[in-house]
């Protein structure tokens, strides 16, 4: 079974604008969680090795997110991980566990936004923090419904 | 959905082990006696009976006692819940990426001198 996700798309808005949303807190909080979840408390060190943590808030519940940036090139490329925090430490037990590499390049009348997610194998992760592993379903639920709405 | 997440923790537990995977491996080519399970182990059938019971809980089997025999027999259907847990995060992603594309083209509208 693949672990990896790739994800293209159009959108329609220059490279510069979705590197903002993607790297600038006052944007994430707009787009980022699904309502009437939330985000904040954000810090995102824009530098291989920096910080990108923010406090995710899920049906009433705060969950305090670590994370660490991989690459960050403007305009061009953001990478970053839930498998370790600042300065590439290793974290004793990931949420979701996954690296996620965001890439945009030109395209007719726009950027196209390219995903691709890399997960540990469910052979690999062990068993999941009560927290982290409800926590995404939690918001997977809510997603899905937002996401069907919009079929 | 919440409604199958203990059902995923106790899945990807049971799979995180290589004795277990390698019984269902044996399993997905038919069902057979927890002592034949046992052989290729070179494991004691207590232990082995141990991992039977995880991968019962799990879903991953079922057990039916015939005579002095466990018979054990694989239930696919679970690990087809696994593979609907990439489906999961890949409809994360793309109902992310409609709200950002909603987003930025607000931005812009709102603010089209700004990047």
């Amino acid at each position: 079974m693949t672990t990896e996700l790739i994800l293209s798309r159009v959108l329609k808005a220059p490279r510069a604008a979705i590197y903002a949303c993607w790297t600038t807190p006052e944007h994430m909080v707009h787009w980022f969680m699904p309502k009437p979840h939330f985000i904040d408390n954000i810090t995102i060190d824009l530098r291989p090795g920096g910080r990108f943590d923010s406090t995710m808030h899920v049906d009433g519940a705060a969950f305090p997110s670590l994370g660490c940036v991989l690459d960050a090139i403007p305009d061009r490329r953001f990478a970053f991980t839930d498998l370790m925090t600042a300065d590439f430490q290793p974290v004793a037990s990931p949420g979701l566990g996954f690296t996620a590499t965001i890439d945009l390049s030109d395209h007719d009348g726009g950027t196209l936004y390219h995903v691709t997610a890399r997960h540990r194998t469910p052979e690999d992760s062990q068993k999941h923090e009560a927290m982290g592993f409800s926590h995404g379903w939690g918001v997977v639920a809510t997603q899905l419904e937002a996401y069907a709405g919009t079929l | 959905m919440t409604k199958y997440e203990p059902q995923l923790s106790a899945i990807f537990q049971a799979l995180s082990d290589p004795t277990r995977r390698a019984m269902l491996a044996q399993l997905a080519m038919g069902p057979v006696g927890a002592t034949e399970l046992a052989r290729p182990t070179g494991w004691a059938l207590p232990t082995v009976l141990r991992h039977i019971a995880v991968l019962e809980a799990a879903a991953l089997i079922d057990t039916e006692k015939i005579g002095r025999s466990r018979m054990c027999r694989l239930r696919p259907e679970t690990l087809n819940a696994t593979a609907g847990w990439m489906a999961t995060q890949r409809a994360i992603w793309e109902a992310q990426t409609d709200r950002l594309q909603a987003y930025v083209e607000t931005m812009m509208q709102d603010d089209p001198h700004d990047h």
